[in-house]
């Protein structure tokens, strides 16, 4: 009897610090920011417009032509709704897609194409800001989308981190924009520097990326297997030291055929990796 | 009638000649029943397109205005139009290594293009779809 009091209080107390973290669990599923996009995308409202709009919609993106407010205002203001949501979710630290990568190359990605809307109708979003005077808004608003363009790429392969990349790209672009343009006050140079610190020196994880790629499980033969087995630690290690891409590109070329056709070119890589690292440094200047 | 006698009211009765029978309406009636229940009949369909245009044709000026959603009615009941796979990890790989770059591999990515029933105009999210950065 002695020996039973003991026990039934330890049982007591596991069952009662179990069922208190479940709630906290619960809790802590609900602050996913993937749920938040996905949220937003729902929100999403489409227009039509021409073919010649459609240039020159690309070609704002691109920084070639510049921002025309009265074109786009009613574009952007239907999807007013779909990136507030978004700009709320950047608020959460964690982002987890869900991605269920046991089922292999079968794996749906579908969320990154949504997300390559989204963050470039939030730099229109951005432009739209600048060119009605509301600079404060408009910083808020490309560090917002910063974070998303990041979070975009979080726990995603190669794709999604290229999808990632064009989208800080375009971000950093309208930065860029906003600070020469329009003259931003301390403050709001402020909020788009630490927007651009939180990115680190490389902007994204291409290595994790990567590796997530290289290791989907293919159903490949012995042969083909071994092969990738030795590509894949060089691949990654040309992601962080370029030199050795030569060594890596003669891997490549003497796998069997099934190996190496599967794999992302690693010059196309190194050269997103290298487009965003630039980009980051010249806004990283510009701020300064 | 007055009570007569039974040899005048057998005159009376012989002054009454017999009329040639007048032809029966049957036909005439049974004319304009049919063409009563043709009339119900067609009033029916009128009211049966009128209620199924009232119903069609906001969704489609709603249609028209917004331009085509993916998977929306327009898109479905036109044939040639392209309907967009969902993107798996395969398929956003085959594109990489088929497409002459990335920014090409984006662009394929994009939603089809369903303007064939709106003109030149294309959707303003298919546009943003496609990127030019990759």
């Amino acid at each position: 009897m002695k020996s039973f009091r003991p026990i039934s209080s330890l049982v007591l107390f596991i069952v009662l610090a179990g069922s208190s973290a479940w709630p906290q669990q619960r809790i802590n599923l609900g602050d996913n920011a993937a749920l938040r996009y996905w949220s937003a995308f729902a929100q999403m409202q489409d227009s039509a417009i021409t073919d010649a709009d459609a240039k020159k919609l690309n070609a704002i993106l691109d920084g070639t032509v510049p921002y025309d407010d009265l074109q786009y205002k009613d574009l952007i203001e239907k999807n007013r709704p779909a990136l507030e949501i978004m700009a709320r979710g950047t608020t959460l630290q964690n982002c987890d897609w869900g991605l269920d990568y046991k089922m292999g190359p079968e794996t749906p990605v579908e969320y990154t194409r949504k997300a390559l809307v989204l963050g470039r109708l939030n730099v229109l979003y951005a432009f739209h800001l600048l060119i009605t005077g509301d600079k404060d808004k408009a910083v808020t608003v490309l560090a917002a989308g910063t974070r998303f363009s990041h979070d975009v790429a979080n726990g995603g392969t190669l794709f999604a981190t290229l999808i990632a990349k064009s989208l800080l790209v375009a971000h950093l672009r309208a930065m860029a924009f906003a600070l020469h343009a329009e003259g931003l006050s301390a403050a709001q140079r402020s909020v788009l520097q630490k927007a651009v610190v939180e990115l680190g020196p490389n902007g994204l994880d291409w290595r994790s990326a990567m590796k997530r790629e290289l290791q989907l499980p293919l159903g490949l033969d012995t042969r083909a297997s071994a092969a990738l087995d030795k590509i894949i630690p060089a691949y990654l290690g040309v992601l962080s030291n370029s030199a050795a891409l030569p060594e890596l590109q003669q891997m490549i070329a003497s796998a069997p055929p099934e190996c190496s056709n599967i794999l992302p070119s690693p010059v196309r890589v190194l050269d997103a990796k290298q487009e965003l690292t630039d980009k980051l440094r010249e806004v990283r200047s510009s701020l300064q | 009638m007055p009570t007569l006698p039974d040899n005048q009211f057998e005159r009376y009765l012989k002054q009454f000649r017999p009329l040639a029978p007048e032809q029966l309406q049957l036909e005439e009636h049974s004319a304009t029943k049919s063409r009563t229940r043709a009339l119900a009949a067609w009033g029916s369909v009128a009211a049966a397109v009128i209620i199924a245009f009232l119903i069609v044709y906001p969704r489609l000026r709603r249609l028209t205005e917004r331009g085509v959603q993916p998977g929306s009615v327009a898109q479905i009941t036109v044939p040639q139009m392209k309907v967009p796979q969902p993107l798996t990890i395969r398929s956003a790989d085959a594109l990489l290594a088929d497409a002459p770059s990335f920014k090409a591999a984006v662009d394929t990515l994009a939603l089809p293009s369903h303007a064939t029933s709106f003109g030149v105009k294309q959707s303003a999210l298919e546009v943003l779809g496609k990127d030019s950065e990759l």
